[in-house]
């Protein structure tokens, strides 16, 4: 190996802990950091280097119980290992861990969908399901559910949920969908959440609650166990599904289609997780940034202009669906229809309208569950593929979404990038996600990605924004501003780590949860 | 019933049908690893290297190399090893894919199934 250990862990310990590690899951599945294979580990989209994320080995358990010998050996040795699904979390790390040393642990090979019940609605998953191999499942077995998916068609079932992350349908809040979670603690045990701690019974995934404690929350975004498997409730396959678009002309129009929608979010008249979409993210899939600017730094309103016009898309874009009876669907039609003609200069599409457009027609297919990874024209609108997700929350109000679409864009400008972001907007808050995209092959042009980044979560927090999700980079700084009361909800954090996990194993420094003796200042 | 004490004609059929299946091996095996390739390519691929605008890496290679280029499928300048070793470390805007993801073998049948997409009839594409 070239040398690389996780911190605190002698050479031989290290060698003692693989070799035990590969008698769990055979030879081929230990990858040291000799090995060329391990360059599949790294991060390749953030705009810190590489090596400041490369694994010092990968381990790829096919099994809960392989899992559960790793963890044990890991736990003798005071090995660290970061656990990954897919590994396509690709805005946020990839299959990287949050720093040099780390081993990873892939679950990737535990790829089975266990179970989907037709009567009940549900799946039981495994950690390495991609949405596109769980999609080909439904349709393979002629299944009559949808799935919901992530824009990234080859993310993770259970990783996105895990991470928080959201889909397109009515079932687009991934955690509120899942029921029930298995679990390898650190010390190797096995447990289940709700009604799976029962030790016969069916409704493991019918009922999130069981009984004392809910505690499913605390293995998302957090390193206090290995979530092995996940129940996720399915949408059934609607009679009727009416997609639409509405453009708007101005970037003003962002205040009154926000205040227009939140009580159509709020009623339940729009069930999906509607989105309103900047012209550029959308523009990206036919066009680059090349193309209208040799020069480096923003592009100019006029340009940006050309651009909608060129596209036929508005400043901004909303899109949503409705999903039910036909009769249901239109009579709430009538009045998403009449809602959104009151904004002046809107227009207002339907499939019909747009047909063979791949930008309306990706929208389509993820709002109605369908894997595909269009999105990622925006990796070639600066070329280069660097992207880091910036993701505030804030209410589902005009006035939050235009406050931070302006902070945001401004400090994009400021350091020379185009303002790429969409509204996701949930029941009652919306998150605002700005694709940070700059070309990772130029140390300037991701020095001022990375300072932009960092700008923007100190900005925010002093508007009272906090962001749902990071960056392995920005783990720590996005920890630090949820700190109200002395910064006791991290503090409380970092009490059941040191409970849970007492040899600080399992993922040290996710989401800024260290354990005891350890902080980002020892680890860099 | 089976038990282990095959009479002598049952070996006898036994054996031809070895002989049979031993005959076939090679093209089927071909036509499995060809099959084999095609479906990686459909899962892990197509999103980005579909044609047409919507796949971005079509788009992207359209761009820099041409519209004749940006189809990777069959094109005669791509060989085994470059596709092995651009799936193991990325490229660009391109993400690796680790061996949990694409096992070595299906490596190889994925890069001979994009150097020769349509080695066998049943594997062509519509």
């Amino acid at each position: 190996m070239n040398g690389k250990l996780p911190r605190g862990v002698s050479k031989e310990k290290f060698d003692a802990a693989m070799h035990a590690m590969r008698k769990v899951v055979g030879d081929q599945w230990v990858i040291l950091d000799d090995n060329p294979l391990i360059a599949s580990y790294m991060d390749t989209y953030s705009a810190a280097p590489e090596s400041s994320t490369a694994a010092s080995a990968a381990v790829c358990p096919a099994s809960v119980e392989e899992v559960q010998q790793v963890v044990i050996i890991a736990h003798r040795y005071r090995i660290p290992i970061w656990s990954i699904s897919t590994g396509k979390n690709f805005a946020y790390g990839g299959p990287a861990p949050r720093t040099a040393g780390q081993v990873v642990l892939d679950l990737r090979r535990m790829n089975r969908v266990i179970k989907v019940d037709t009567d009940l609605g549900y799946a039981v998953v495994e950690p390495g399901v991609a949405y596109v191999d769980f999609y080909n499942y439904m349709k393979r077995h002629k299944l009559p559910y949808w799935i919901d998916c992530a824009a990234n068609g080859m993310g993770g079932v259970m990783g996105n949920t895990l991470d928080h992350g959201v889909g397109y349908t009515a079932y687009g809040d991934h955690l509120l969908m899942q029921c029930g979670m298995e679990v390898v603690m650190a010390d190797g045990s096995l447990m289940r959440t709700g009604m799976g701690a029962l030790p016969q019974g069916s409704c493991w995934p019918l009922y999130k609650y069981g009984y004392g404690p809910y505690i499913d929350g605390l293995f998302t975004q957090s390193n206090f166990g290995v979530v092995t498997k996940i129940g996720l409730w399915l949408m059934p396959e609607p009679p009727a599904f009416k997609p639409f678009m509405v453009q708007l002309q101005n970037e003003d129009d962002l205040y009154q289609v926000t205040e227009l929608l939140r009580p159509l979010k709020i009623n339940m008249i729009i069930p999906n997780a509607a989105i309103t979409v900047h012209l550029l993210w959308e523009a990206s899939v036919y066009t680059t940034k090349h193309e209208w600017q040799s020069g480096p730094g923003p592009l100019p309103p006029r340009t940006l202009r050309k651009i909608a016009d060129k596209f036929n898309l508005g400043m901004w874009n909303f899109y949503a669906a409705l999903y039910g009876p036909p009769e249901v669907v239109e009579a709430n039609w009538q009045i998403i229809e009449s809602t959104f003609r009151s904004i002046k200069g809107a227009k207002i599409h339907l499939e019909k309208d747009r047909k063979g457009d791949p930008s309306f027609e990706y929208r389509v297919r993820l709002m109605r569950g369908e894997p595909n990874l269009t999105e990622f024209g925006l990796l070639n609108w600066v070329g280069g593929g660097g992207h880091i997700n910036f993701s505030p929350i804030s209410p589902a109000s005009g006035a939050d979404a235009v406050k931070q679409f302006h902070m945001i864009r401004q400090a994009c400008e400021k350091y020379g990038f185009d303002y790429i972001g969409e509204f996701v907007i949930g029941w009652r808050e919306q998150h605002h996600i700005l694709m940070l995209m700059f070309n990772r092959y130029d140390a300037d042009d991701s020095k001022r990605a990375h300072d932009c980044f960092a700008q923007l979560i100190n900005d925010a927090a002093g508007q009272g924004y906090g962001e749902y999700r990071t960056n392995l980079h920005f783990m720590d700084q996005i920890a630090q501003t949820y700190n109200a009361n002395d910064g006791a909800l991290l503090g409380m954090q970092r009490r059941v780590k040191r409970a849970l996990d007492p040899a600080g194993i399992l993922a040290p420094g996710k989401n800024g949860i260290w354990p005891l003796g350890e902080s980002p200042e020892t680890e860099s | 019933m089976i038990d282990g004490r095959a009479p002598a004609r049952m070996t006898a059929l036994i054996l031809a049908m070895a002989l049979a299946v031993a005959a076939a091996a090679p093209a089927a095996r071909a036509a499995s690893a060809a099959n084999r390739g095609r479906q990686i390519f459909d899962t892990r691929c197509v999103f980005c290297h579909g044609t047409g605008l919507g796949h971005p890496a079509w788009q992207m290679l359209a761009l820099k190399r041409g519209k004749d280029k940006a189809e990777i499928l069959g094109r005669p300048d791509l060989t085994p090893a470059y596709i092995k070793h651009v799936v193991r470390n990325g490229l660009i805007e391109m993400p690796p894919f680790r061996p949990s993801e694409i096992s070595d073998s299906e490596l190889d049948a994925l890069a001979n199934y994009v150097i020769n997409p349509n080695a066998s009839a049943d594997t062509k594409r519509p």
